[in-house]
């Protein structure tokens, strides 16, 4: 990628370079999985929790789930003017479309290759996909945090101006720029020449911090500092099906796969040291992550794929412009055998995932066999002395890995768990319904306790319900928990129910695991059920 | 796994931690590794208490890790611009391991041991428990107090929130952690004090002796951890039946000599009337808990050491703090050890020291407030004398004042979210006028560590010539004649000097001359080498200071609850153990010098030999108290504190998941009080004055191991915490009052009201209380409350709600 730089073309001849070309597709792509994830997808997990608090906001009703970030407050406003998910989710999107443009501003730290592959890695992520295209309080986060990084490393934040505008925005988004932030600060040089930039920032987050306490404009309650807000709420609210370790092993493994060989490269001093403010952001963000490994959310994976991107952009493209000078008709033989025997035993163990079950006896035997050959092909690599031909596949495997993912996401997501718990469309005809029932009857829409958080999106713009732990003589419309007895009086309305549903995470084991790799239809959603009740003959 | 996550959480912070304390501590062989835990857990909790204090951080776990971030900036920003950290560290690498190697040998041992009898369920534990829970789930800071519904805590819980730092970072359970939190201090307080004597004696000792000082780290590893009341060989021998009368009553034991029928008969009886024929089935005396009465040898006082702590395993604040007590000891050391003139232009030059400083003194008040004012007082010594050193005196108390003042103005504030909502209980200083400590009792007790701090004498008070040696002597002798001439003009200005006076037998004035002529000593000592060898002066400061902590508390004592009748039993409780922390960094390094300077021409040194056999004996104690603790580790071994309550009352252990799971972290819980009540025949109901004790046991039960509040948990508590004012005497009677008037009305109009006027919304009927209220608990409250939770005869009941929802 480094070298194709189109020599060819004469100085001054219009036209676009196959690296031009590359770069132009990349971004494309980046943004386009986006724009299809926010057309298709769902509301769901943190964005469900996120959309809600900033609709009661809109309307005027204190909420815990509203973080007043100032992508929170622009989507209350959005809501208030009365959009949907749309507008914040394309918000989102227009914000994070600016990413591509940080990568190419990397290219002096990266060099040419290494900033496309961070390109790459940032395109095709599908956690980064999820939170860049829909509305939830981080959505701002990644695209911040790059761009403050790239500031910080092309000295943009020194000036005052620019330093103000990123304590703002630093301090009224999500952790992720705080991490890069506490990162620059602990490994600045001399922090002291620029102290009129940290004067600045500090006075940008204390405006940050007055207009978040202040909930921008919509009333003033406490001190908040929306980065640790959410911090905090990340271990508390379910945001997502599958754990942060989950979310890791299903989306993120190769980018860090390849960033943990970056480390080790570094450590050998195989590769040029990166920025110590790049590793110390990398260490922070492995730290949160470890932490927060059983907590249910996107947003600590999401915080260490980044830095992992950016750490594994330069290595990567030294291993992959080492691969084009390896000597072939040494490694061809290696990298044919491996790619023979690998492709064979991907084939069996793709079969065992289908049927969900190991093979017998002799099939084991044959995969070991198989596992040996193409063992046996690294290792005619590695005595050629050709290792670094193996940068080749495993770009492709990434990309492979990655893709559908990144797919899944920009078209529906309708079985992925990174877009799960969600709100499914039904929740939404069951609100047309208990309407349609409120007007008929004029009796009251009642709705359990247990049930008050997940009707918010699903029946936003419906007037007064009543949340009630007993039915009160004016209900007429009951949504009750499934599990609850029936209330008296009432009858169960036929259907299956749901305010919310889930698509669990495929790592019961590792064929199930496989299995969803391969075929990312393995897994439908499943209603958290309830029962709807009205009173006889409605 | 919990134990290894707990672990790495710990050492993470320490880790953290390290280049703060080598930029601070650099001075230390080890750069101050042993103590860098406290450090670290210092810093990331104040910041994360500050945090939540201004809202800044919302409750959750993950918000525990905002103070880890703070610690980590602050940490390494030390890293990048102190000039002293990075080589420090590097110097002392072998010390970092040595200490990283300690604590977990330390913490994995005692892990082990403590699940042997991980049940938190005796005598204060399920306070300690409550605090560990209030500072994990407290919807708000300053935490709030859930035996006192609506209220913030008012107590020293810094050490809680410490302790819950790692809980919730290492993500185990509270029930866990709990234990967990024991091994760390364990294992703390174990590399803390090998770190410091280690120092001391490699301060003290050429290059070529180097291998003293982890020698003298170990003895005080064994003072501080293992080492005993002296007591426990008489309990072996009484066990096996050789008790010696005569010799028990000249050791002041005879409670341990099998009593006489006419003493039986007695209602005062100071003799042994339990079981004799066996009283042991074992070679260790089986007596349950005999080693409690290790620590209640002194008549109307605790005199409780390190080891018996860990043995029993309350988490209490003057156990969660030997860590911390130990790094201001380190601070001192190495202030003491400082050359330059620390005056106010000290801060202008390395304003973080100062604010170091102030982090880590104020925080003794906040983990355990009797702490406080000691070790500011030696701090304040140490600047004191170190600026005497090189300016006159009076000069150098100026500057001494100059560098202290914003220093401690600073510890005050950085913690005053605290104070505002503290109330000391603390009533002034008394002059204590009562019989005193008989001299066996204050050997079987502080003879260990006592013994090996005078092992200082012999080559700390050699000087040049008598004039210096007589000047010394002088100098020193006002450290006790000090506090004596304060006492006597306080008993004489009450007008109870003859009182005093002749209400200490003689025997207890010998005890008094006792400490008074070992502070006198190595005070002396201490002023001797001041200008000649710091190292000593410093050694014989430490020996000093806890010297006169004992001394001390025969003269005075700190008025609290107890002041009508035991008075002195917390002064003696809190600063002997003070003094046994001091004495074990000191004493092992006394003993080691004095051994290497004995000689047959200089024989004196060879005291520290009956001195170190003496602390041998003290490990009888450990000895024969393990085996009886564990029953001789032949209980099953469980990790989870609350796994007994699982085994033996499972519809209370569901409850309590339950609750800790499903109700909200604000939520007012009510529960039984503790008040036992019996029906009568006219239908009403009347106190039981049978019943068992409020405080301790079952009332509260649900708060303390949840965290949510309840209205009212051990009311004896709340007095202590609160004061013993009319207004807060009269609010817990009122809500005892309300709360069995809940569970006991009939009427569902009434007991709604009562509800809302406590802000309680969720009603526990379990095993306690059907015991407690002799009533039809469940056809009261199912009538108007709501079922939320049913596991057998155990259901939570829930005000019902109703509330529109605007959604337009």
């Amino acid at each position: 990628v480094t070298e194709a730089t189109g020599a060819e073309r004469e100085p001054g001849e219009p036209g676009l370079s196959l690296a031009g070309l590359a770069w132009l597709l990349a971004a494309l792509a980046f943004v386009a999985l986006r724009v299809g994830a926010a057309f298709t997808l769902p509301v769901f997990g943190m964005e469900l929790d996120h959309l809600s608090g900033a609709w009661q906001a809109s309307i005027g009703q204190d909420d815990h789930r509203y973080v007043p970030t100032l992508f929170q407050a622009i989507s209350a406003f959005f809501l208030w003017a009365g959009t949907g998910e749309l507008a914040p989710r394309l918000l989102a999107v227009v914000v994070a479309a600016t990413m591509p443009l940080c990568a190419w501003f990397l290219r002096r730290d990266l060099g040419d290759g290494g900033a496309f592959l961070v390109l790459l890695a940032l395109a095709l992520d599908p956690v980064s996909v999820a939170l860049t295209a829909s509305g939830n309080a981080a959505a701002f986060d990644l695209p911040l945090a790059l761009w403050l990084y790239v500031g910080l490393r092309r000295r943009w934040l020194a000036r005052i101006p620019v330093a103000a505008a990123a304590g703002l925005l630093a301090a009224s988004s999500g952790p992720l720029p705080l991490l890069l932030l506490v990162a620059a600060l602990v490994t600045a040089r001399q922090p002291q020449r620029y102290w009129r930039a940290l004067a600045a920032g500090g006075l940008g987050a204390a405006v940050a911090l007055v207009l978040a306490s202040a909930r921008f404009g919509l009333g003033f309650e406490e001190l908040v500092f929306p980065p640790l807000d959410i911090l905090a709420a990340g271990s508390e609210r379910r945001w997502s099906t599958p754990t942060a370790a989950e979310v890791a092993i299903l989306y993120n493994v190769p980018i860090l796969i390849a960033a943990g060989l970056s480390v080790a490269a570094v450590l050998a001093r195989v590769v040029p040291r990166p920025p110590g403010m790049l590793s110390a952001w990398l260490a922070i963000s492995a730290g949160w992550w470890v932490f927060s490994i059983d907590h249910h959310g996107p947003l600590p994976a999401a915080a260490v794929a980044l830095p992992a991107a950016l750490f594994l952009g330069q290595p990567a493209a030294c291993a992959l412009a080492s691969a084009r000078r390896v000597d072939l008709r040494f490694a061809a033989a290696g990298l044919g055998i491996m790619a023979f025997f690998g492709v064979i035993l991907g084939a069996n163990i793709a079969d065992w995932a289908r049927l969900e079950r190991p093979g017998d006896g002799s099939e084991r035997a044959l995969v070991a066999l198989l596992c040996l050959g193409a063992l046996v092909g690294v290792g005619l690599l590695v005595w050629a002395r050709a290792t670094a031909a193996l940068a080749v596949p495993a770009l492709m495997a990434a990309i492979a890995f990655l893709t559908p993912g990144a797919l899944e996401l920009a078209t529906g997501g309708a079985a992925d768990p990174l877009a799960s718990p969600f709100s499914p469309v039904s929740a939404r005809d069951l609100r047309d319904l208990a309407l349609e029932s409120r007007a008929t009857t004029g009796l009251e829409i009642v709705v359990h306790p247990d049930l008050a958080e997940d009707v918010t999106w699903p029946f936003r713009d419906s007037g007064v319900l009543l949340v009630a732990s007993r039915i009160p003589p004016a209900a007429g419309f009951v949504l009750w928990p499934a599990d609850a007895p029936a209330p008296e009086g009432f009858v169960r309305l036929e259907g299956s129910w749901a305010l919310t549903r889930r698509i669990r995470a495929p790592t019961a084991d590792g064929l199930d695991y496989l299995h969803w790799l391969l075929d990312r239809n393995t897994l439908a959603s499943r209603p958290e059920g309830i029962a709807v009740y009205t009173r006889p003959g409605q | 796994l919990d134990a290894l996550a707990f672990w790495l959480a710990a050492m993470a912070v320490w880790l953290i931690a390290l280049p703060l304390a080598a930029a601070l501590l650099g001075r230390l062989p080890d750069a101050g590794a042993g103590v860098a835990l406290p450090l670290g857990l210092i810093v990331a909790g104040l910041a994360y208490y500050l945090l939540r204090v201004f809202s800044v951080v919302s409750a959750g776990d993950a918000g525990w890790l905002s103070g880890v971030l703070v610690l980590a900036a602050v940490s390494g920003l030390v890293l990048r611009h102190n000039r002293r950290a990075w080589p420090a560290m590097r110097r002392s690498l072998p010390g970092a391991l040595a200490a990283f190697g300690l604590f977990t040998l330390l913490f994995f041992a005692f892990t082990w041991f403590r699940s042997h009898v991980a049940a938190i369920a005796d005598t204060e534990e399920p306070m300690d428990f409550l605090y560990l829970n209030a500072m994990l789930v407290s919807p708000e800071y300053p935490p709030h107090d859930p035996w006192f519904a609506g209220e913030p805590a008012s107590y020293y819980y810094f050490g809680y929130l410490q302790m819950a730092l790692l809980t919730a970072i290492a993500g185990v359970p509270s029930s866990v952690g709990y234990n967990l939190a024991l091994a760390c201090v364990f294992a703390a307080g174990g590399s803390g004090v090998v770190s410091l004597a280690a120092a001391l004696v490699r301060w003290l000792v050429p290059r070529r002796s180097a291998l003293l000082a982890p020698a003298a780290g170990f003895a005080a590893l064994l003072l501080l951890l293992g080492v005993g009341s002296l007591s426990a060989p008489f309990e072996w021998a009484a066990a096996h039946g050789h008790t010696d009368e005569q010799l028990f009553r000249r050791f002041g034991v005879q409670w341990m000599v099998p009593c006489t029928p006419e003493e039986l008969a007695s209602s005062e009886r100071d003799c042994y009337s339990g079981a004799v024929n066996p009283r042991t089935t074992e070679w260790y005396p089986t007596e349950y808990w005999f080693w409690w009465r290790g620590t209640r040898i002194i008549p109307d006082t605790i005199t409780e050491f390190p080891f018996f702590s860990f043995l029993l395993g309350d988490l209490h604040p003057h156990v969660m703090s030997i860590p911390a007590v130990l790094l201001a000891l380190a601070l001192v050391m190495t202030t003491w050890r400082g050359r330059s003139v620390l005056d106010w232009r000290a801060h202008r030059r390395l304003p973080w020291h100062g604010i170091a400083f102030a982090m880590a003194f104020g925080a003794l008040a906040f983990i355990n407030a009797w702490d406080v004012i000691t070790l500011c007082a030696f701090l304040a010594l140490a600047v004191a004398l170190r600026d005497v050193r090189r300016l006159p005196v009076g000069a150098a108390l100026l500057a001494a004042v100059g560098w202290l003042a914003p220093v401690f103005a600073l510890a005050v504030i950085a913690y005053l979210p605290w104070y505002l909502t503290f109330s000391s209980q603390a009533s002034g200083l008394s002059p204590y006028i009562g019989e005193g400590t008989l001299p066996s009792h204050a050997f079987l007790q502080f003879g260990i560590p006592l013994g090996l701090a005078v092992c200082a004498l012999p080559f700390a008070l050699r000087a040049r010539g008598w004039i210096p040696a007589a000047d010394a002597l002088a100098a020193g002798l006002w450290a006790p004649l000090l506090p004596l001439l304060a006492w006597l003009g306080l008993v004489a200005l009450r007008g109870e000097l003859t009182d005093a006076v002749n209400g200490r037998g003689d025997l207890q004035w010998l005890t008094l001359l006792g400490y008074a002529a070992v502070v006198w000593l190595l005070s002396s000592a201490m002023w001797l080498q001041l200008r000649r060898n710091r190292s000593v002066a410093l050694l014989a400061a430490l020996g000093g200071m806890g010297a006169l902590l004992l001394y001390g508390t025969e003269l005075f004592y700190i008025g609290d609850i107890f002041k009508g009748f035991i008075p002195r039993q917390n002064t003696v409780f809190k600063l002997s153990y003070q003094a046994w922390i001091i004495l074990a960094v000191a004493g092992p390094a006394a003993a080691v010098i004095a051994l290497r300077s004995a000689s047959l021409r200089r024989p004196a040194g060879y005291m520290a030999v009956p001195a170190l056999l003496l602390a041998a004996a003290g490990l009888i104690y450990p000895l024969l108290a393990l085996p009886n603790r564990t029953d001789n580790f032949r209980v099953p071994t469980r990790d989870d504190g609350l796994a007994f309550l699982a085994e033996s009352q499972p519809e209370e252990y569901a409850l309590v998941r339950w609750i800790a799971a499903s109700t909200p972290r604000d939520a007012v819980v009510l529960e039984a009080t503790g008040q036992t009540y019996r029906a009568q025949e006219d239908g009403t109901y009347a106190l039981d004055p049978t019943g068992p004790r409020i405080d301790y046991g079952d009332p509260g039960r649900v708060a303390s191991r949840t965290g949510r509040q309840t209205p009212i948990g051990w009311p004896g508590h709340e007095r202590q915490w609160r004061g013993e004012g009319l207004e807060v005497g009269a609010e817990i009677n009122a809500r005892l009052d309300m709360v069995d008037r809940v569970y006991l009305s009939g009427g569902a109009e009434e007991s709604l009201g009562l509800l809302a006027a406590l802000h309680a919304t969720y009603v526990v009927v379990g095993r306690v209380e059907r015991e407690r209220y002799p009533a039809d608990l469940d056809a009261h409250f199912g009538s108007f409350l709501d079922i939320v939770f049913e596991n057998g005869n155990t259901r939570v009941y829930a005000v019902p709600v109703f509330r529109p929802l605007e959604t337009s």
